[in-house]
């Protein structure tokens, strides 16, 4: 019985992390930084420092610093909160960007498969800077009629919701 | 956020549409906008945007039916197919189908219309003359992309979430093989000679070559993040593959399983498809809503044309 469950664990699990429906979305969110874009960038450029600017991430468990592979376990809200997991797939300090995805969610904070972004910081070229966040996911619904928590309206709100609140504090971080 | 519906209405200039509708000469790309629920309509030689056509919900597939000179658009979340004449780029009409049409194919041989039906485990039978529905095939899970050989005897389908190639003998109607590819299988290709298929595998990150006579899988070949589409450069043989997260187009010979370019585009190309009249490739970026256009001798990105948000163009939208 029990190897049957294990069996049936193993085989059902990445199935579901990577079914998803036809449409994926997108939510792109950009905010401008009166600070020089190489201080911005050290602010972020580290892939756990995400504990220290993001509000909503109480605590950052990271392995692999900065390598691509690397990994980031966050607890939201507080330090034994909900947890996200993540992998940096690209890290370019030359071009002040990272790329990461999920590998694991909560789907009642973030109902979401399939997800991946690009943390930007640009450089405006007056000593201040502009930082860009483009996601695209899928609802983590991977069937026809998701509940309205899961559709893909929910997951549109709760990535804009997590966008805009890093980036208006990272500005706040920046800007003292 | 996605922008909000805009009013239904033709941006097409009268000249432009006159011009193109004389001559007929230059190739039209339909291509599918699932922002704005709408589908620009360019034409291939000035790079100009001849109409932008409103359709339905999250318009994605797209089949170029040359029998009838039309294009025929999928809308997974209206479930609903829309038709659009190549002469007439500047209106749609819709008919219902099942409750996710996404993968769409026209049969170059028959007035039938295919429509993968991603939730249903169904490919839907349409005419492409009065759009009745003229019944269905039996598929596995989440049928994806599809495509029928020129000779119209065989129709090939994606299955996703199995890890198969479905093979349908369309002169008797019955399931004919299932083939075991890569790691979901999303976008099929087939080659002018009816005799060889590519399925780009978004989860093993490469290309499946299947012998169609042999009926199985003969070669693998890596390219790069979760490939979605491939596009036959039939002059060269050479086989462009769009790789989603890679925002790169991967240039394979098929044949040899040699890599020849990593050709860098927008972020998610998805749709990609090669024209013979223009000698060139085409890629939609679904992230930076535009369509390039790659050379295939020199790999280098030489145009870029803007199309609206969330641009797809998943199927064969290129009418010549």
């Amino acid at each position: 019985m029990l190897r049957r469950f294990a069996l049936a664990l193993c085989c059902v699990l990445p199935l579901a992390a990577t079914a998803h429906g036809p449409s994926r979305q997108k939510v792109e969110q950009e905010i401008t930084i009166k600070a020089p874009a190489a201080e911005v960038w050290a602010l972020v450029a580290d892939f756990c420092a995400i504990e220290k600017w993001h509000p909503g991430i109480a605590k950052c468990e990271g392995t692999g610093g900065n390598e691509v592979g690397a990994t980031r376990t966050l607890h939201v809200g507080k330090a034994d909160g909900p947890v996200i997991k993540e992998e940096l797939l690209i890290h370019d300090p030359e071009k002040m960007t990272y790329k990461y995805k999920i590998t694991q969610t909560d789907v009642k904070i973030l109902p979401v498969t399939t997800y991946a972004a690009f943390l930007t910081v640009v450089d405006s070229g007056d000593g201040n800077s502009k930082v860009v966040w483009k996601s695209a996911f899928y609802r983590s619904w991977g069937k026809a009629n998701p509940p309205a928590d899961q559709n893909d309206e929910a997951a549109i709100k709760a990535v804009t919701g997590t966008l805009e609140a890093g980036l208006a504090n990272l500005k706040k971080l920046a800007e003292k | 956020m996605r922008p909000s519906r805009p009013v239904a209405r033709s941006l097409l200039t009268a000249g432009a549409l006159a011009s193109s509708a004389a001559l007929n000469a230059a190739p039209l790309a339909f291509v599918t906008n699932q922002g704005p629920d709408n589908v620009t309509v360019l034409d291939l030689e000035s790079g100009k945007t001849l109409a932008t056509v409103a359709v339905d919900k999250d318009p994605a597939g797209v089949a170029w039916d040359a029998r009838h000179r039309q294009i025929f658009v999928s809308n997974p979340s209206a479930g609903s197919v829309s038709v659009i004449a190549a002469d007439r780029p500047d209106q749609a009409h819709s008919f219902a189908t099942g409750e996710s049409p996404l993968g769409i194919a026209a049969d170059p041989t028959r007035d039938r219309l295919y429509v993968a039906d991603f939730y249903s485990r169904r490919v839907d039978i349409f005419s492409t003359r009065d759009f009745s529905r003229r019944g269905s095939f039996k598929l596995g899970n989440t049928p994806s992309g599809l495509a029928v050989t020129p000779d119209g005897h065989w129709l090939a389908v994606a299955n996703r979430d199995d890890d198969t190639l479905a093979l349908i003998d369309l002169r008797s109607g019955q399931p004919a093989a299932e083939i075991a590819v890569g790691g979901h299988p999303f976008g099929v290709t087939i080659a002018p000679d009816g005799k060889t298929l590519f399925t780009a595998n978004v989860t093993s990150n490469d290309v499946s070559v299947v012998d169609l006579d042999a009926r199985r899988e003969v070669r693998r070949i890596r390219v790069g993040e979760a490939p979605y589409a491939s596009a036959l450069d039939v002059k060269r043989g050479r086989l462009f593959v769009t790789n989603q997260q890679g925002s790169t187009v991967s240039v394979i010979s098929p044949f040899t399983g040699e890599t020849l370019a990593t050709v860098n585009v927008g972020d998610y190309p998805e749709g990609i498809e090669y024209s013979v009249t223009r000698d060139r490739i085409y890629v939609a970026s679904w992230f930076d809503n535009a369509l390039y256009e790659i050379n295939p001798e020199s790999f280098k990105l030489e145009r870029t044309m803007a199309c609206g948000d969330g641009s797809r163009a998943f199927g064969t939208f290129i009418a010549e």
